[in-house]
């Protein structure tokens, strides 16, 4: 076997090394320094280590907590800036409806009735009973459902106990991660003083157009009245006549009589008719008979048919028509489209005839009642216009019956239609929810 | 009447079964089967096949207790045992004489190792350095022909190094002295003297003159101031006169001139604290003591090489 060779190592004593002023770096890289004590680093190595460690453990969590916090410290100004600059009372509330904090809102605002009645601690449900009483907590019940959990969002109108105040109450969960919700509060009463003031001036329109449609009519109602009161007259004549007899007879002057009450009754209901149409009252959504509604527009627009040449036909269904509307409102409604559709078959030639009809709709939620008259009909750019404020084709017109129409039927949740019949022709449709 | 064991296993097997259809306690035979069943089946444990311990015999040409002879005994033994777990058995022997050597050594020594090592039996021969060498080679051509010698730090450079010894193998260490020495002057190079420490014995004189004639070759700038033929005492006197720039080397130094055997650590010991001179020596087992160190031999890596070498040769 070929010999094993042994080679030599390199190893020094390090005390001899310094004995004689030796560094170290004087050394080949393979030599073994022995006898070198060791150094603080050799010595306590793993207890350096371990401490570094612990150290650098302690050193990240600390940097991690300074950073979270300087973190939270900026999401939490940043959620004050946004909760500050929220218009209104602005609230953080816990699930279990505890106010957490509040931003600052001048005092006059809110100041002084939640702002004040809702610090920091208190139930919020308590406060806005204190300000807007049980029947506010009621109108708020689904803001309370959105501090429960139950719902994302809630918006709730909520009039306030101190008398014409009005608040509008936001709600809205906090995301997830974030427990509890945000309410803001915004001071709605002038809105709600400007929406009460466009309702009034919409009744006070409304009441102006009916009066003008009476004041249309009031040839055919004159005539309507005289009609009844010249056969009051006739009858009271006869009815003299009968008693200044030797021997009156008695049954014939009761029958007189009976036609004079039967014509007064007739005149009363003329007038009470008028009355009502001139009456400035608010809309109330109530079930009506639509045949009723439509026979009486018929009854107080025959005159007017009569006297200009035209007749009008009345085709009801046999059984009441049942919708929830306000039968004045709905009788002004009848009354301008009776009234448009005569306006709009003067002038044209043979039978003018105008027709009330009312249908129910196949699927049993709506009804509707037509108007049909035999005029012109109505061109497609018409029809675009025809329900927009101030549009009219009549000389004398303002043109803000057929928006008028629109306007009542949007409150009662119905709409009307136009179009045009197959022979000739208009034909207008009010539709309704059935009651 | 004995059954094997495949029948007892079976019988076992057989009664437990039996008693699991018998008995109303199911469950808990169920548990005795789960815990018998592995017990009967698993073979049972055969004994390793043990090879018996290899026996090694070690010829040192110095006394065993040295601590050089230690440390290559340590050496040995290690890479015995780490590759060779069944065991190892070392016989260890010094072939040295103590001086003055009577007459006739050779021959006596090499009957008394015939005597009392001739009726055992070696797997190995380890022959540490050259004097052992034919002490070793007569041993094993006597009564072992087929076991290996192992020949340890050689040096190539001595007259009796083993040549073609069949069935040997050497292991070899370089010139450990010039080595030493070179990365002494490597350290201090304003070295001018080297003074070389000597034994008295003549196995001293004649390593001694190997290995200076090989540093003389190498380092002929030297001024080699030798210390030799002295006692223990004078010879540290002496070394407290020596020149500026001046290393001292420790050379073979078994015996001083009264024949007082002396190691190399307690000489380094001793000198270390009186010298002026930084103290060389060309072994690890020094280092420590009070010499500078270097390019040293390891004693004891050098054991280990051998120790894997031994454990390799079946």
């Amino acid at each position: 076997m070929p010999p094993l060779d042994v080679k030599n190592s390199y190893i020094v004593d390090w005390r001899q090394l310094r004995r004689w002023g030796i560094p170290e770096s004087r050394l080949p890289p393979d030599a073994t320094v022995l006898y070198k004590p060791p150094t603080a680093w050799e010595q306590y190595k793993g207890y350096i280590i371990s401490v570094a460690t612990v150290l650098a453990l302690l050193l990240a969590l600390v940097a991690f907590l300074f950073i979270e916090r300087q973190r939270r410290r900026k999401e939490e100004e940043l959620n004050s800036a946004m909760l500050e600059s929220l218009p209104g009372l602005a609230l953080l509330v816990s699930p279990q409806g505890e106010i957490l904090r509040s931003n600052q809102i001048e005092a006059g605002a809110l100041g002084d009735e939640l702002g004040e009645a809702a610090p920091p601690g208190r139930t919020y449900l308590d406060c806005l009973h204190r300000v807007a009483g049980q029947d506010g907590v009621m109108a708020a019940a689904s803001v309370a459902q959105v501090i429960a959990g139950d719902r994302i969002s809630a918006t709730a109108e909520v009039p306030l106990l101190s008398g014409n105040r009005w608040l509008e109450i936001r709600a809205i969960q906090l995301p997830q991660g974030q427990s509890g919700s945000l309410i803001v509060h915004l001071d709605i009463t002038q809105r709600k003083q400007a929406e009460l003031e466009l309702i009034e001036s919409r009744t006070q329109i409304y009441h102006l157009n009916r009066v003008a449609a009476m004041g249309q009519l009031a040839a055919a109602l004159a005539h309507e009245l005289s009609q009844p009161l010249a056969a009051i007259l006739s009858n009271a004549e006869a009815g003299l006549r009968f008693a200044n007899r030797e021997s009156p007879d008695l049954r014939e002057i009761r029958e007189a009589l009976n036609d004079i009450a039967q014509d007064d009754r007739r005149a009363r209901g003329v007038i009470q008719g008028m009355r009502a149409m001139l009456k400035k009252q608010d809309l109330k959504v109530v079930p009506v008979d639509l045949n009723h509604i439509a026979s009486s527009v018929a009854q107080m627009m025959r005159n007017e048919a009569t006297l200009r040449g035209m007749s009008i036909q009345v085709l009801l269904l046999p059984s009441p028509v049942m919708v929830q509307g306000d039968a004045i409102a709905l009788q002004q409604v009848l009354l301008n489209l009776a009234s448009n559709g005569l306006d709009a078959m003067t002038g044209t030639d043979g039978a003018r005839c105008l027709t009330i009809r009312t249908s129910g709709e196949s699927n049993g939620k709506t009804a509707s009642v037509w108007v049909d008259d035999e005029g012109l009909g109505v061109s497609r750019e018409m029809a675009d216009k025809l329900f927009q404020p101030f549009f009219t084709t009549k000389h004398a017109g303002l043109g803000m019956g057929l928006a008028i129409c629109q306007s009542i039927l949007d409150s009662l949740g119905g709409r009307i239609d136009v179009k045009n019949r197959d022979r000739r022709g208009a034909s207008f449709s009010v539709t309704l929810p059935r009651a | 009447m004995r059954q094997p064991k495949g029948g007892l296993r079976r019988t076992i097997i057989l009664e437990t079964l039996e008693n699991l259809v018998r008995t109303r306690y199911q469950t808990n035979t169920l548990l005795v089967l789960a815990l018998l069943v592995p017990a009967v089946c698993v073979p049972p444990v055969r004994a390793q096949d043990a090879s018996p311990p290899k026996r090694v015999l070690v010829l040192m040409p110095f006394q065993v207790s040295r601590p050089g002879s230690v440390a290559l005994l340590r050496g040995i033994e290690d890479g015995l045992r780490a590759n060779y777990p069944a065991g190892v058995e070392m016989v260890t022997d010094s072939v040295a004489p103590v001086p003055p050597e009577p007459e006739g050594f050779a021959a006596r020594m090499s009957d008394w190792l015939a005597y009392k090592y001739g009726h055992q039996h070696f797997d190995a021969i380890v022959s540490v350095i050259n004097p052992p060498v034919p002490y070793a080679v007569a041993l094993r051509d006597r009564f072992w022909p087929e076991v290996p010698i192992l020949f340890v730090l050689q040096e190539e450079e001595r007259q009796s190094f083993p040549q073609a010894v069949p069935r040997s193998t050497q292991v070899v260490t370089s010139l450990s002295n010039t080595q030493t020495l070179r990365s002494a002057l490597d350290l201090f190079p304003q070295t001018e003297h080297l003074v070389y420490l000597e034994g008295s014995s003549d196995q001293d004189r004649h390593a001694n003159e190997l290995i200076l004639r090989n540093i003389r070759q190498a380092f002929p700038q030297l001024d080699i101031i030798e210390v030799q033929g002295l006692s223990w005492e004078e010879t540290k006197d002496r070394l407290r006169s020596i020149p500026d720039g001046s290393i001292v080397l420790i050379g073979s130094f078994l015996f001083d001139r009264n024949h007082r055997q002396l190691t190399n650590p307690q000489q380094a010991e001793e000198l270390s604290p009186i010298l002026g001179a930084p103290l060389i020596a060309d072994s690890d087992v020094v280092v420590g003591k009070g010499v500078v160190g270097g390019s040293v031999l390891s004693v004891q890596g050098a054991g280990k090489v051998a120790g894997n070498q031994l454990a390799e040769r079946r």
